[in-house]
């Protein structure tokens, strides 16, 4: 998280704009809209190659409408935790993984040379990947970042304020099912990976970490993070195996895993692991 | 303007410069006179209103202003990109003193690749790049093929070497691909520590932890300074 520790920041708790009937009406009107325009377009212009710019624009403003639909109708992370009573699945990650983009093309101010048009760019945040999986352990939910408008998919955000984050965030984690890691170097980060290393048996914990064959130096920087407060170790990134994350077994020996697509089973057997392990102590003691 | 003597690389460079200047303005404003012509008889002809032939002499007249504005700005002393180039590491007549030094006797030479101490030089039309060797951290030869809407070829694919420094200012130099292996060969031998090459795990590497990369860099840099024997 951004740093919420240092004691000029001092953010209250805020909600993000949220309504499900507004966010189903988005959906539904947005197919519709987009035909419509198209529609329109086809009327008034007879040059295709100004059609398929057109297709591709519309196609791409409703899905953005859909994206939008969807994230006002994203639940609460309290009213989640509310319905659904099973221990919660924790996601703790810097509040810049929400927003980093991935681009096909380095970035840097060009000087000079061919213009070759804006380089692809796609999120970065595997939050999607591991989402319904998560779901099945428990509620999935996480910190929202103060002042969003609207919240993310992915887990539920949990809107707290930061006076209040860090006892929310304990009290989380000390009844979770499981936790997601995404370790950084970051002030509250720090905090919650010590907290992870107090509290969570490692069986428990699904660390994601940038992957070693497209990410070796943020790899590196992960690995002694991980190594010097979770005292977990993970193998160097010139001998480990393309992955995105790591569970751990009961010999606390890293077992890497790759995120596929959609249907990719990969997180089976984490599920699997934390489902044996039952209930935790702490959540069975409350 | 930078303090050099006359005659001296960096006024060759900047003579250079400004020629390219020059000859882009004119060619940019006969095109513009020619849009300009174009909508006055445009305006004379009957069938088509008036609406198209008032908008291409505006757009002539703005873009007038706008090739007379940028070539001044291209020739004043405060916003010429030699200086701009020069200002990136001090004071540009002390700088340019410094690249002077280092390519004592030596021509410039257009669209190449030129090195001389710790200074990288490259100029060609209206482009103009200064890089001390210390502040770039990667370089890379790219091909880049010239296609109508991404399928029809209009013209030969061309080549351009990319160095990016710490600052993420990334050169792009055009150059012919006879050039190419030589200029990246130069360069590794004045400077090794760089990264050479291109591959998405480069890619990501830079966009995602820039910081690393350069420290990298860095760390290579002062190990290979501290394997040279002294004296």
């Amino acid at each position: 998280m951004d740093s919420p520790v240092t004691e000029t920041r001092n953010r209250p708790a805020t909600a993000p704009r949220r309504s499900k009937f507004l966010g189903t009406a988005l959906i539904v009107a947005a197919p519709f809209l987009a035909i419509a325009a198209f529609l329109i377009l086809l009327a008034f212009i007879a040059d295709y190659r100004f059609l398929i710019l057109g297709a591709v624009l519309l196609v791409g403003g409703a899905g953005k409408l859909i994206e939008t639909g969807r994230r006002m109708r994203a639940i609460d992370g309290w009213e989640l935790l509310q319905r659904d009573r099973r221990p919660p699945v924790v996601f703790l990650r810097p509040f810049a993984e929400d927003d980093r983009l991935t681009y096909d093309r380095p970035l840097g101010k060009q000087e000079g040379g061919t213009l070759t048009g804006r380089s692809s760019q796609k999120r970065a945040t595997r939050e999607p990947k591991i989402k319904s999986a998560m779901n099945r352990i428990g509620p999935f939910v996480a910190a929202g970042r103060p002042g969003e408008t609207l919240a993310p998919l992915g887990a539920a955000r949990l809107y707290v304020s930061d006076q209040q984050w860090q006892q929310t965030i304990g009290a989380l984690v000390r009844q979770a099912a499981a936790v997601v890691l995404e370790p950084e170097a970051s002030p509250s980060t720090i905090w919650e990976v010590d907290l992870v290393a107090a509290l969570v048996d490692p069986r428990r914990l699904l660390l994601l970490v940038p992957n070693p064959k497209l990410r070796p130096l943020g790899f590196e920087r992960v690995r002694v993070i991980v190594s010097e407060l979770l005292h977990l170790v993970l193998p160097t990134s010139d001998v480990c195996p393309p992955c995105d994350a790591f569970m751990f077994d009961e010999q606390r020996k890293p077992i890497p895993i790759l995120l596929g697509g959609w249907l990719a089973p990969a997180l089976e057997r984490f599920e699997q692991q934390v489902r044996e392990l039952g209930a935790p102590p702490k959540a069975s003691a409350a | 303007m930078t303090g050099a003597t006359q005659g001296s690389f960096v006024d060759q460079m900047r003579e250079r410069v400004d020629q390219g200047t020059r000859q882009s303005a004119l060619l940019w404003g006969f095109l513009d006179v020619l849009l300009g012509v174009w909508g006055i008889s445009i305006l004379g002809t009957s069938g088509s209103g008036p609406a198209l032939g008032v908008a291409m002499i505006a757009g002539a007249v703005v873009g007038m202003v706008f090739i007379v504005r940028w070539t001044k700005g291209r020739l004043s002393p405060a916003a010429h990109p030699l200086v701009t180039q020069l200002l990136a590491y001090g004071d540009p007549a002390v700088v340019a003193a410094a690249v002077n030094a280092a390519f004592a006797g030596r021509q410039f030479v257009p669209r190449q690749l030129l090195l001389a101490g710790n200074w990288l030089c490259y100029a060609r039309g209206t482009q103009v790049m200064i890089r001390h060797l210390d502040a770039l951290v990667w370089a890379y030869g790219r091909r880049i093929k010239h296609r109508l809407n991404a399928v029809i070829p209009y013209r030969p694919a061309t080549h351009e070497l990319a160095l990016f420094d710490r600052t993420h200012r990334v050169a792009m130099l055009p150059i012919p691909a006879r050039d190419e292996n030589a200029a990246l060969q130069m360069l590794a031998q004045a400077a090794p520590w760089l990264v050479f090459g291109y591959s998405d795990m480069l890619n990501n590497t830079w966009n995602a932890d820039n910081a690393s990369f350069i420290a990298a860099v860095d760390a290579r840099h002062a190990e290979i300074l501290g394997a040279k024997p002294q004296g």
